[in-house]
């Protein structure tokens, strides 16, 4: 690939933190992923925000906050605008994982960070796309392509892939799963080969699991056992990524008679639990060609489920018999009904609490993991509380005095404007203080008007046609009415945002605590990840013999140890950033950008050749702005060959040889024309022309033009005026340098 | 010049392989100047492509397959089929599983799932002898297996032909097949509608210029209604035959336009009370049975309806039932 590639990690390098990287390609800018943690780390966004300026284009992998929570902040605070790529099922959860998120975290917790207003506008910047459709970057970007390749791991995940026209490829695979899975098929990177470079990580190179068959029964067993005992099962999991195998697989096993399951309830909890589920059925097409074919054949969808409940708040559940075994979000007990039902449901024994994933280092569910033996440990509980006695006076009072600094806005506003804008500014009024903000400018032009000190007055037009005030016919369709009612109730079930306008409009603070909370339930880790184990990517590594490898996410240790694995399985060259390190992986290793100087620029004869592109001859050196002459230019179009030691940072400018210094060269011809149109050039010059074996004959046959095998054209025949005029036209369809 | 070297370049031209030559050869196998069992062999440098394989509605037994003893069917690398109707794939299980058939057939999600419940009412509904019976349920039902799906804009290649499809309208999960042989590009619409209705998108107008344009000309000719004035013509005949007291029969074909019928119907009845009192009735089992892939495959179809569906699904009528 003759580009220059340069790879930073924003974040994810050299640690387990969440992706984030930004990839440049000569001048475009691929920001890769962009993970935020559970505990919305403040730097990390910092640092992004400064580079974003640069960035093109983002591409996004999987839902789930790991690969995409900072998206809402960036788009929201940041301003980001530029396209964003994902798969259609990752804009459809990602929507359902940031809701959930910001609705988890609001429940008990001031979120600042985003609202779900920075949500819906991230997700309007979003492309869909569908797997292995190739789109074409714009402006910078022009002759890149991406493609999306199927991922495995979560419902639309993918493996980015940029190629350069026809020049090698960059792939970008991250937590993959080559495993074919009850609902998803494994990856398809077994069919890209020896790509130029490859970014992926090492968080599951030293890891081993478990065989499917043995997690498996391993799970039906712990679920027999507690629920037998009369105790509840939590399992912790996600919105809108992996719950869709945990809740197929255990509605299999509710199906199945021999489990004896099917006594106990099984729900999922989850902010958006439903409408996960409901988009998950429109989205056979992502799944595994097993489910498909079942579709296709049986017409019953795998995800229209029989035994599964949904419940969207603690009181739903608690309606539902016990003992009970809840899917709740999030995996990583940060937030979310898992952490409230985890504090409620671990003091008792009988109960049993199941991990799926490991998470971010320090999260509760992490340290559970790693500490199966803690029994008890201090806990920061916040909780969200209605105001009460003389706070909620104090609330009331800071109210009212908005409200009466709202309306003497509001007034100045209707006084100071004309009739008819007058009812305007009321208008804006009504809604929020926002709008009112907007009108600031107008305001203050008229501030200066005087006025005269009076009651507020404002007089209610009523508008009105010749037959008296204007009827709106839908108020009287009681038939419609009824409808408008229903849609209304719909609305309030299925939008989270409304719920959460009830929850402002209740006065609420939130609190800390510190608790203790002592750990009897068993706890338990059972890998439902979904990600390949480290022997299994390293096989696939080495089928697909990367040129270069760039090591991201992972301890220090592994990061290490696969790398030199990598290196001596394939001899690639394997990179592992460490943060705020550049790293030059392109190809060439002797390209370097130069800079034309104004003088040469304006000095160069262009000639045009082929469709869009021009060219010209020069002669020049490359010069350091400090340095002197370094190396000798050979041909024009930015093919440098420099001496190596030049530095990094400044970049080099090319400068022009003056006069008789230039060494002469012999003419180029280019362009490769074909005889056929060539012929067409003569027939419109009024020269007939006539081919015989391979042999065009013109000016009746006194002239023979004949493609050489070397790919130029001989010209042959008497000396006379058609040679010449033929040899103007043939010289014309050439850039001659 | 001499006879014997003008002929020279000629016998070459017919020695040369077929992978050289620059010919590009597009044979109709039906619906070349008619109506129904659309079938189209393309050949390029050596490449074979057979692109739909429908049956005439009007014939019967093998009378109604395209002419297919003009072709070799183990010579044919790629099967594209547009979309489900009985004049466009009708013949597919025929061809996969009687004939020595060895490609690859490729067709959208939905066509496929549609595909299986309306050929195996086919077989139940034609009333001739089994032994003249192209296929039998088992033919279709093993011919699932040797069909792989596409979906819309997604880049495949199968022997070095590349082919990625557009969204055509017409019906759910129609498709334009764009092909790529060496660079060449050729443009299959099969059947498309460049109007937008109540469920579905109008076919798109691919980005890239194809150098082959095939395009179906059926009304190619003739200047549709406006779908507006179409549509309130429907209803209102509609409207004044029950207002009458009236019965009306709309015969349909049961997938398809039936659905977007199903909907303007409904709609209708939502925005007139006076008529809740008239039942709508589908009486198709295929309808019913496909409902479900209807309700699933909604990527397909048009924003409306994905921005509709996360509220409540609009292919569960509030007035419409099925006719047991």
């Amino acid at each position: 690939m003759t580009s220059i590639v340069k790879f930073e990690g924003i974040w994810g390098v050299g640690e387990e933190t969440p992706h984030c990287y930004l990839l440049t390609v000569d001048d475009f800018t691929f920001l890769l992923d962009c993970g935020w943690d559970e505990k919305f780390d403040k730097s990390y966004v910092d640092r992004l925000a400064r580079v974003l300026p640069r960035v093109d284009c983002v591409l996004i992998s999987y839902p789930d906050p790991l690969h995409m929570g900072a998206l809402p902040y960036l788009v929201g605070r940041c301003q980001l605008s530029c396209p964003i790529y994902a798969t259609i099922p990752v804009f459809k959860m990602g929507q359902m994982f940031m809701y959930d998120w910001f609705q988890s975290h609001h429940n008990y917790d001031l979120v600042e960070h985003f609202t779900l207003d920075d949500v819906d506008s991230a997700f309007e910047l979003i492309t869909q796309i569908k797997y292995n459709q190739s789109i074409p970057m714009r402006g910078k970007g022009i002759g890149l392509n991406i493609s999306a390749q199927p991922a495995g791991h979560m419902i639309g995940g993918s493996i980015w892939r940029i190629l350069k026209d026809g020049e090698g490829d960059i792939v970008y695979a991250v937590d993959f799963n080559h495993k074919k899975e009850r609902h998803l098929g494994g990856c398809e990177l077994d069919k890209i080969s020896r790509p130029s470079l490859l970014i992926t990580d090492a968080f599951n190179a030293s890891y081993r699991q478990e065989r499917r068959r043995h997690r498996d029964e391993k799970l039906v067993a712990q679920l027999q056992e507690t629920c037998r005992n009369g105790g509840n099962v939590l399992i912790a999991t996600d919105t809108g990524g992996r719950v869709l195998e945990m809740t197929h697989m255990l509605e299999q096993m509710w199906s199945t008679r021999e489990s004896g399951l099917a006594a106990y309830s099984l729900c999922i909890l989850s902010n958006t639990g439903y409408h996960v589920i409901h988009f998950a059925k429109q989205m056979i097409e992502w799944m595994s060609e097993k489910l498909t074919k079942a579709f296709d054949s049986l017409r019953t969808n795998p995800f229209s489920f029989k035994h599964l409940k949904f419940c969207h708040n603690l009181t739903d559940l608690n309606r539902l018999p016990s003992p009970k075994v809840v899917l709740a979000s999030f995996p990583d007990l940060e937030c979310g009904y898992a952490r409230e039902l985890f504090v409620q449901w671990a003091t008792n024994p009988k109960n049993t609490i199941i991990l799926t994933s490991r998470t971010g280092p320090d999260t509760l569910a992490r340290r559970l993991i790693e500490n199966p033996h803690i029994r008890t440990f201090k806990l920061l509980e916040k909780r969200r509380m209605k105001l009460e006695g003389p706070e909620l006076d104090e609330h009331y009072r800071q109210k009212r005095e908005e409200e009466e600094q709202h309306q003497r806005i509001k007034m100045e506003e209707v006084e100071s404007s004309s009739d008819s804008e007058g009812e305007e500014g009321l208008e804006a009024g009504k809604h929020d203080i926002i709008v009112l903000h907007e009108k600031a400018g107008t305001q203050s032009m008229f501030r200066s008007r005087k006025h005269h000190p009076m009651f507020p007055y404002h007089e209610d037009k009523v508008r009105g046609d010749d037959y008296g005030e204007f009827i709106n016919l839908e108020d009287f369709d009681i038939g419609s009415m009824k409808e408008e009612n229903k849609e209304n109730i719909d609305i309030q079930i299925t939008y989270e945002d409304e719920d959460i306008m009830d929850i402002e409009e209740v006065p609420s603070k939130c609190v800390a605590q510190t608790v203790t909370v002592r750990v009897a339930a068993q706890v338990l880790f059972i890998d439902f990840e979904g990600r390949s184990d480290g022997e299994s990517i390293r096989k696939i590594v080495e089928a697909m013999h990367p040129l270069r490898v760039i090591l991201v996410r992972g301890s220090q240790t592994d990061l290490q140890a696969f790398a030199d694995n990598i290196r001596t399985m394939t001899r690639a060259k394997v990179f592992t950033p460490a943060l705020g390190q550049v790293v030059n992986a392109s190809m060439e290793s002797h390209i370097y950008q130069i800079k034309l100087s104004e003088s040469l620029v304006s000095s160069l004869m262009l000639m045009p050749a082929g469709r869009d592109m021009e060219v010209a001859w020069v002669d020049g050196y490359v010069s350091y702005p400090t340095e002197n002459i370094n190396g000798m230019i050979e041909e024009a179009d930015r093919q440098v060959i420099a001496s190596e030691n030049q530095r990094d940072g400044d970049m080099a400018v090319l400068n022009l040889i003056h006069g008789e210094q230039a060494p002469s060269h012999s003419p180029v011809f280019i362009n490769d024309i074909r005889l056929s149109e060539f012929k067409q050039v003569l027939s419109r010059a009024g020269i007939s022309s006539e081919f015989n074996a391979g042999i065009l004959w013109c000016a009746n046959g006194t002239l023979a033009l004949k493609k050489q095998d070397s790919g130029s054209i001989s010209l042959e025949g008497p000396l006379s005026s058609d040679y010449y005029e033929i040899r103007e036209l043939l010289y014309s369809q050439y850039a001659i340098l | 010049m001499t006879s014997t070297t003008r002929a020279a370049p000629r016998v070459q031209v017919l020695n040369l392989p077929e992978e050289e030559s620059d010919e590009l050869k597009i044979t109709p196998l039906g619906s070349g100047q008619e109506v129904g069992r659309s079938c189209h062999f393309l050949e390029f440098k050596g490449k074979k492509v057979l692109l739909d394989f429908g049956i005439h509605p009007a014939l019967t037994g093998m009378s109604a397959l395209p002419f297919v003893d003009h072709i070799d069917p183990e010579q044919i690398d790629l099967m594209l089929v547009s979309h489900f109707h009985l004049d466009h794939a009708g013949g597919l299980p025929w061809f996969l599983m009687r004939t020595r058939f060895k490609g690859r057939c490729f067709m959208t999600h939905p066509t496929k799932a549609i595909y299986k419940w309306l050929l195996s009412d086919y077989i139940k509904v034609s009333n001739i002898a089994t032994e003249h019976m192209l296929y039998s349920e088992s033919d279709l039902e093993a011919s699932l297996n040797k069909i792989n799906v596409i979906n819309f804009h997604e880049e495949k290649e199968v022997h070095g032909i590349k082919f990625w499809c557009y969204h055509a309208g017409h019906v759910l999960g129609a498709a334009m097949f764009m092909i790529q042989i060496a660079g060449v590009k050729i443009l299959y619409t099969g059947d498309f509608s460049r109007q937008e209705d109540r469920h579905l998108m109008m076919a798109e107008i691919p980005q890239i210029r194809p150098d082959v344009l095939m395009i179906e000309s059926t009304y190619g000719v003739s200047i549709h209604e406006p779908r507006e004035s179409r549509e309130s013509r429907f209803t209102t005949t509609v409207h004044t035959i029950v207002g009458r007291g009236g019965r009306c029969l709309i015969p349909v074909f049961a997938l398809g336009r039936a659905q977007e019928l199903l909907l303007i119907l409904d709609e209708y009845w939502q925005q007139h009370p006076e008529l809740h009192e008239v039942p709508i009735y589908y009486a198709s089992a295929l309808a019913k049975k496909c409902m479900s892939v209807y309700q699933t495959y909604t990527h397909a179809m048009n924003e409306r309806i994905q921005r509709q569906i996360s509220i409540c699904n609009p292919f569960q009528f509030k007035h419409i039932s099925n006719l047991k």
